[in-house]
């Protein structure tokens, strides 16, 4: 009796769920967790709030919002700062957050885009890269100081020495600026107040946008980006020594760099471990080491070795001799660089039964956490 | 496989038009979709005159008198409508082939433009893992076919839209925002629907084809509302594309648009 009708409804029905289906990735939030370990707390960010752990065994001592708030959603890692941390969310808001108790100690909401990186700290100042095309500088009360502007999104944390502090943004370019402006240095915004920096000290424009982090070692800037090319920059001019590319195109690089030995590691997208020589930017192997999976998460400096965690779930060891050791596996995928200190590797898994482990070299386990604890 | 065959080549071709239509992702996404319209053409006029065919036939009065004389005898019904297609050489199924082969063609390039949309990490980072060299390489004879790399991220700014986001335009004095998109969504597959939906047939039928009518362009208005208005503007371009292609093959007839389905024929069977 009622067929075209029933007919119309599923016909309704499976619209809507093919719709569905294929724009359930629209809108999400669609990033990795954040892992920053200190002293004494591992805190991670990882949807509506942020779970401080205590190293020793895991156990949780503060979350951040103490009640989940819908629209506060947290995946760049903390930056741990004088008895605070500093925590950026997805909707434009930036907290220094007590580390003893989680108390909010101040809010900036200045910005008008997310956070996906980490915020920089340093002699006081907090630098914090947006997606809004900014970076902003406050000081140890939240109050702004300076911003400077990218033509492209920020998504890696800023570093810094005593001389400039450092900036990769998708823009394609790698800023230095100053560490401190006065205010007689800064040029007016659009909406007239004296906060902008006018020009950085030096830009180099790398061609494609950055998304991963610079790594700073003795005057030197390592960074990759999103067209499968090293680079090996001088902090103080912004000159490039060398570019890697590899004899057939490399991948997109996502990783951050670690060195070992006068060695530079670095993976690509597609799951390639590279080694090279970072004086000259020369292979150190004859081939790129394959993992068979993809790898977002930088590298990790081990004992004698480097290890990069791949989505498939693994930690991939080798050293500069190409020698691997075994590998570490949890169930689910590692999109976050793992941290090791103390003797501790942290492990962040997505999907999987725990979200972070704290392992010893051998893959023996501390503890683990995760979320609904 | 899906992404090799379909996702892949779509999401370079959307970034090679992205590149040569002035780096605005609103742009390279209507002339991606009038582009994959045109291309598919052929498939959909085929489906227009077979379904407008069979909507002709359902008011042919021999069609109607034998909806009658075999109202008891389902089995010789369809006999004898087969006949009838036969002789009037209408092919029931031939609307059917260009819908299944248009289908993964639509999603492709829908699911395409959402993942070349993406703003946050992993969606980039999908992104990124999908560009290849091999266009920009084979137009390379073009001066301002740039590394598709260098084009991430995305210019997402259309004209009073960031296409990342749901579309709202602010009004002062009103203290929400209107999703004109979603509207224009809602009122162009009310006016589509109306223009491919059958007339003629059962009770039934035509309360099925009143309840897909309502509630199809809600459906889309709902969907264009909430998603980004990226998708908006697609499913907006798609809808207009697609009068355009009705009116190209006689099939718009502006007066049926609001005018009430002739009374329907009573149920013929049980």
């Amino acid at each position: 009796m009622k067929k075209n009708i029933t007919i119309a409804a599923l016909l309704i029905l499976i619209i809507a769920a093919t719709l569905a289906g294929c724009t359930s990735t629209v809108g999400a939030s669609s990033s990795w967790p954040g892992l920053s370990v200190g002293d004494d707390l591992a805190v991670v960010s990882y949807g509506y709030q942020l779970y401080a752990l205590d190293v020793q065994n895991g156990s949780k001592v503060w979350v951040f919002p103490a009640e989940q708030e819908k629209n506060v959603i947290f995946y760049a890692p903390v930056e741990f700062a004088e008895d605070m941390v500093i925590a950026g969310d997805y909707a434009h808001n930036l907290y220094a957050v007590n580390d003893n108790n989680g108390s909010l100690i101040w809010n900036f909401d200045g910005a008008e885009s997310r956070y996906v990186a980490s915020a920089f700290y340093k002699n006081g100042y907090t630098y914090a890269p947006n997606a809004d095309e900014k970076l902003y500088v406050l000081d140890q009360n939240g109050t702004l100081q300076w911003v400077f502007q990218t033509t492209g999104p920020n998504w890696s944390k800023p570093v810094a020495d005593e001389q400039y502090l450092y900036l990769a943004s998708m823009d394609h370019n790698v800023y230095a600026l100053n560490l401190t402006y006065l205010v007689s240095d800064l040029v007016a915004d659009e909406e007239g107040t004296k906060n902008l920096v006018e020009k950085p000290i030096w830009k180099t424009d790398l061609g494609t946008a950055i998304v991963s982090a610079p790594l700073l070692v003795d005057g030197f800037l390592y960074v990759g980006t999103i067209d499968g090319k090293m680079f090996k920059i001088s902090a103080s001019t912004g000159e490039i020594v060398w570019m890697y590319e590899g004899e057939t195109k490399i991948k997109s690089v996502w990783t951050k760099p670690v060195i070992l030995d006068g060695v530079l590691f670095f993976a690509t997208e597609d799951g390639n471990i590279f080694a090279l020589n970072s004086e000259t930017g020369a292979s150190v192997w004859d081939s790129p080491m394959a993992t068979g999976s993809q790898i977002v998460a930088g590298g990790v400096i081990l004992t004698n070795s480097v290890g990069f965690g791949t989505i498939d779930g693994k930690l991939v060891i080798v050293d500069k001799d190409q020698v691997t050791s075994p590998s570490l596996s949890r169930e689910g995928s590692i999109y976050t660089t793992p941290t090791f200190k103390d003797g501790k590797l942290y492990l962040m898994m997505v999907g999987g039964e725990k979200l972070v482990y704290a392992l010893d070299e051998n893959g023996r386990e501390f503890w683990s956490f995760s979320t609904e604890e | 496989m899906w992404d090799s065959i379909i996702i892949k080549p779509f999401i370079n071709s959307l970034l090679l038009i992205y590149n040569l239509t002035g780096e605005n992702f609103g742009i390279a996404i209507i002339v991606f979709t009038v582009l994959i319209k045109a291309i598919t053409h052929p498939l959909i006029a085929r489906q227009i005159k077979s379904s407008g065919a069979l909507q002709d036939l359902q008011k042919d009065e021999e069609y109607l008198e034998m909806q009658k004389k075999y109202k008891n005898d389902k089995e010789r019904l369809g006999q004898a409508q087969m006949e009838l297609y036969k002789k009037k050489g209408i092919k029931p199924f031939a609307s059917c082939l260009p819908t299944l082969i248009q289908f993964p063609i639509i999603i492709g390039l829908y699911q395409s433009i959402i993942q070349t949309m993406g703003t946050a990490p992993l969606q980039v980072f999908n992104l990124v893992s999908k560009i290849g060299l091999g266009m920009s390489n084979f137009f390379s004879f073009i001066p301002s076919v740039k590394n598709p790399f260098a084009l991430i991220p995305l210019n997402n700014q259309f004209l009073w839209m960031d296409l990342s986001q749901p579309d709202r335009v602010y009004i002062p004095g009103i203290s929400f925002g209107i999703p004109v998109l979603a509207i224009f969504v809602v009122i162009t597959s009310f006016i589509q629907n109306k223009l491919i939906s059958p007339t003629g047939g059962d009770q039934q039928a035509n309360q099925a084809t009143g309840m897909m009518n309502i509630y199809m362009p809600l459906l889309m208005g709902y969907f264009a509302y909430s998603l980004s208005s990226g998708l908006a503007l697609y499913f907006a371009i798609s809808n207009v594309i697609s009068l355009v292609q009705y009116a190209a093959l006689g099939r718009v007839k502006l007066k049926d648009i609001f005018k009430k389905k002739a009374a329907p024929t009573k149920k013929l069977s049980a």
